[in-house]
């Protein structure tokens, strides 16, 4: 296991076209980054992010000649999930989706996920505050929560964000401050002060 | 491994899933910038063809047409080629969105270099005729385009609102030349009275716009002549006459 971890994604996806048993490395490599994007994006159970992680991946394998060596692989792999995430939503109109606010234990809210990779917790420690937060996130459209998760969570930067949209960088930073904007604005009407 | 690698892995074994081959997506992007070169290339054609039509259209002679100026601008555009430039705008975009890289420029970049590329290359199509060349191709070969066109010439002729439009067959007087409207039909034009813009020399051949009041079936006096014909004439009459004013 040790001598893949020196070796590139590049170098992985010319492994894995040689051999369908290395893909195995690319999958462990971003098996769990993937994951936590589907759910934070999407705010679907563990159980279903799975599954459109499980249909993703075989797209990927299917597609690897397709990877274009000048985008870093990780941007491809996410606009890939991307798009496996928008069509399961589609697919299942919203029945595995989840409310931010649930409390369904089964069910971790992308808010919950949130809470517990970002300062956000730190700075809104009470309960009653957290909830808040949660119902906001929760009631931002789907696209705007997306480019928020991109940027601040996986810390994507401008150019990595307009490969998995397919999006010009001046659109993303045109979303990403309405985004911005739109959430300020619910926080306000939430009475939350951030 | 994970559950979840070990799971895809099995199921890209059991289906005996496989990489598409790398010559696929390589001829996917050259659809796509052939389908983009062509769409430029039948724009700049729309382009000069437009520019062809909107040249060879008498101005000062719409208000006859649609009795006035306003309506009669509004008639004599070129509608097909505008909405055919439209279509081939819209594809042009399209299809550079989904070039390699397309994704990264902003739409209204796109389109507004589509748009100065066309009008370029219309420019040069115009000028070195292959517009025209592309346009008679159609005439030819397309029925139903002859027919618009054929239907779009036939509004210039309205001897009712005092303006027919052909080609001179014959020199009787000084003052009478017989015209083969574009519909067809024989007048035997007076233009004692008449005022000749541009050049004031009818010929057999020139085509003429001719504007007054029909006194009679197949005569008409004339008090506005405007002689015609010749290359940098288009539609709705180019090609149509030999002999150019002047000549």
């Amino acid at each position: 296991m040790h001598k893949y971890r020196e070796k590139t994604d590049v170098e992985l996806v010319k492994l894995a076209l040689k051999d369908q048993e290395e893909f195995a490395q690319l999958m462990e490599r971003y098996e769990e980054k993937l994951l936590r994007y589907i759910r934070r994006f999407a705010g679907l159970s563990q159980e279903c992010a799975e599954d459109v992680l499980q249909e993703a991946f075989l797209k990927i394998y299917r597609n690897l000649n397709d990877f274009d060596t000048s985008l870093k692989f990780s941007s491809w792999a996410y606009r890939i999930v991307h798009n496996e995430t928008i069509n399961y939503i589609r697919k299942h109109n919203d029945k595995k989706t989840v409310g931010l606010e649930t409390d369904d234990p089964d069910i971790v809210s992308l808010i919950d996920i949130l809470e517990s990779d970002t300062d956000v917790s730190g700075d809104v420690a009470k309960k009653e505050l957290s909830e808040k937060v949660r119902h906001v996130l929760a009631t931002l459209p789907a696209h705007y929560r997306e480019i928020l998760v991109l940027r601040f969570l996986e810390d994507m930067d401008y150019s990595e964000i307009s490969d998995i949209l397919k999006k010009p960088m001046g659109t993303v930073a045109t979303l990403l401050n309405r985004a911005k904007a739109s959430f300020k604005q619910l926080a306000l009407e939430n009475n939350l002060t951030l | 491994m994970s559950k979840l690698s070990k799971s895809v892995l099995g199921k890209i074994k059991k289906c005996h899933i496989k990489p598409k081959p790398r010559w696929q997506f390589v001829a996917l992007r050259v659809l796509f910038w052939v389908l983009f070169i062509i769409s430029v290339f039948l724009g700049s054609m729309a382009t000069g063809i437009i520019m062809s039509q909107l040249a060879g259209v008498e101005w000062g002679f719409v208000h006859f047409v649609g009795g006035n100026k306003a309506i009669g601008f509004l008639m004599v555009l070129p509608y097909i080629w505008l909405v055919f430039f439209g279509l081939t705008l819209f594809l042009a975009h399209k299809s550079f969105e989904k070039t390699k890289k397309g994704y990264r420029h902003k739409s209204i970049t796109v389109i507004g270099l589509i748009l100065v590329l066309s009008v370029i290359l219309g420019v040069v199509s115009h000028q070195v005729r292959a517009a025209h060349g592309f346009e008679d191709m159609l005439r030819t070969h397309v029925g139903t385009y002859d027919k618009w066109e054929d239907y779009r010439e036939g509004m210039w002729m309205n001897p009712e609102n005092g303006i027919i439009v052909g080609e001179i067959i014959e020199i009787d007087s000084d003052t009478t030349f017989i015209l083969n409207a574009i519909t067809g039909e024989i007048w035997a034009v007076d233009t004692a009275e008449a005022v000749f813009k541009g050049c004031n020399d009818p010929e057999i051949g020139m085509g003429a716009f001719v504007t007054g009041e029909s006194v009679e079936k197949g005569d008409f006096d004339a008090d506005q002549v405007k002689l015609i014909g010749g290359d940098h004439h288009r539609s709705p009459f180019g090609g149509k006459f030999e002999r150019k004013c002047g000549e």
